[in-house]
């Protein structure tokens, strides 16, 4: 066998081929005319008496197609992809059986009725403890891992995050089919046990009479059964979705109606209304995406809306959050946090009339881009004070210790944006609006 | 130069199948049916087991 890299692997040419695309698979690899190879197998198969002829089903059975599909025998078992510890395990069947027949053709051999049935018993045995001590080889289905950060806007929330989803751990088609397949092995021993020894005798009569009975009831019965059962899912289904209504219904008495009572009471003030409105507003959106548990796992985006959380409770203002992506908390992001608050502060203290403050997040593994911008009348960063640390210490100076860069400019449609850029070596991407 | 276990356990096997069963239409041999079962069942048994450990190979390298 000389295969090489660069040669085409032997499949079979289903496009090209007459019957099944073996030989055409053939002259493909090894670079012959199929005419040729086609009119010398015919030359061979009359030259064995046709006995050359069964070398094609068998070759047909081993290649996989050129499209992809793979050999019909490693579907053996009748599953859709036979994995490997399966081909082994019937691999190791067949040469054992290969050797039993050996046996039989040398004459070392006890009965047809006693040895059959003991391997077949045996391997139906061997499966059903496979498959009871659960060694399938797949690995546990993982928890999702939802990394969108709650109270986001939900198109960026959806542009940014991973929607992995777990499969439910619940028995295959492969576990089922495995558990029959062990229980009918068993069983068709036991009766070809019996059977080839003469034991059922007069009790066969009886046995089938037994097994006709049986399927008439289940025939008769398999109607009702069914019904019941399908009754049986919907009444459960209701039930759930019962108890979802109920969920539902106690937590908007004890939040959101609690709320609006603590709204009514304080109409008076106009920024306690918001605040209260904020507040509640940042409760729904994290139990809608949170199925109300919010997330435990401490991340860039999180700390990033807790700290907006805090300077909007502290001040009763308003913070647009939008964060894109997300990444695990380490000395840049807390340096890009901390300034990032304190611009939330100073926009919280002296622009936070006009509109909301808008702050704007990017975050991946390499470098965090963050815009806080609001809408007041705007500074000159170069007339603050020198007794004045907020800009300059708390964010320009905080950004620049931790390798990154700060800008603040004024914005297009007025107020000011503070820019904040950092990577992992220090130096941020660049970007036009920093 | 890459050979592949799978194609090289199947192509002795089933040419080892072939000459027994040609030396026995041939009448070099007399190879009755028990013996072509076996042969048979050893040259299936050989190739599946093959393929099976193949693809735990190749499963442990992804």
């Amino acid at each position: 066998m000389n295969a090489t890299v660069g040669s085409p692997a032997l499949r079979r040419d289903t496009e090209r081929g007459l019957v099944a695309g073996v030989l055409a698979g053939f002259a493909a690899r090894f670079g012959i005319d199929p005419v040729i190879l086609r009119v010398g197998y015919v030359i061979v198969v009359v030259a064995t008496g046709g006995v050359a002829l069964l070398a094609y089903p068998v070759a047909w059975a081993a290649m996989p197609t050129s499209g992809g599909s793979p050999a019909p025998l490693s579907r053996v078992g009748g599953l859709p992809s036979i994995g490997g510890s399966w081909r082994i395990a019937v691999g190791v069947g067949l040469l054992t059986l290969s050797a039993l027949l050996a046996f039989r053709e040398l004459g070392i051999w006890w009965s047809d009725a006693l040895v059959w049935p003991l391997v077949l018993a045996a391997f139906g045995a061997a499966v059903l403890w496979g498959r009871s001590r659960g060694g399938n080889g797949r690995p546990e289905p993982t928890a999702p891992a939802w990394r969108g950060a709650p109270g986001g806007s939900p198109p960026f929330e959806s542009a940014g995050g991973d929607h992995e989803t777990a499969a439910p751990a619940r028995p295959s088609f492969a576990d089922l089919y495995r558990g029959v397949f062990g229980i009918l092995l068993v069983v068709g021993a036991a009766l070809l046990f019996l059977t080839s020894n003469d034991i059922l005798g007069g009790l066969r009569d009886a046995a089938l009479t037994a097994v006709v009975v049986v399927v008439a009831i289940a025939l008769i019965l398999a109607p009702f059964l069914w019904r019941l059962g399908r009754n049986l899912a919907l009444e459960r289904a209701e039930r759930i979705r019962s108890q979802e209504r109920a969920e539902l219904a106690a937590h908007l008495h004890d939040s959101v109606l609690q709320t609006l009572t603590l709204m009514q009471k304080r109409a008076a003030d106009p920024r306690e209304v918001a605040a209260l409105a904020r507040r509640q507003e940042r409760e729904l959106r994290d139990w809608l995406a949170g199925d109300g548990r919010r997330t435990a796992e401490p991340s860039f985006a999180a700390a990033l809306r807790s700290a907006a959380e805090q300077v909007e409770d502290d001040h009763r203002v308003a913070i647009d959050v939008v964060v894109v992506g997300d990444r695990e908390l380490d000395a840049h992001t807390d340096a890009v946090l901390g300034a990032a608050r304190e611009a939330m502060l100073n926009a919280a203290k002296h622009a936070a009339a006009p509109g909301p403050i808008r702050v704007y997040a990017e975050a991946d593994e390499d470098t965090i881009e963050t815009f806080v911008r609001d809408h007041g009348p705007g500074f000159d960063p170069a007339q603050v004070g020198d007794d004045r640390h907020g800009v300059r210490d708390s964010i320009v100076a905080r950004m620049n210790r931790a390798g990154g860069r700060a800008t603040i400019r004024a914005a297009p449609e007025g107020g000011t944006e503070v820019g904040l850029a950092i990577g992992n070596d220090g130096a941020p991407r660049e970007s036009g609006s920093a | 130069m890459r050979t592949d276990p799978v194609s090289l356990a199947s192509g002795a096997a089933i040419a080892a199948l072939g000459a027994l069963v040609l030396l026995d239409s041939s009448g070099a041999l007399d190879v009755s049916l028990g013996w072509i079962a076996v042969a048979l069942s050893a040259a299936l048994g050989v190739i599946v087991l093959v393929s099976g450990f193949a693809k735990d190979d190749s499963g442990r390298q992804d």
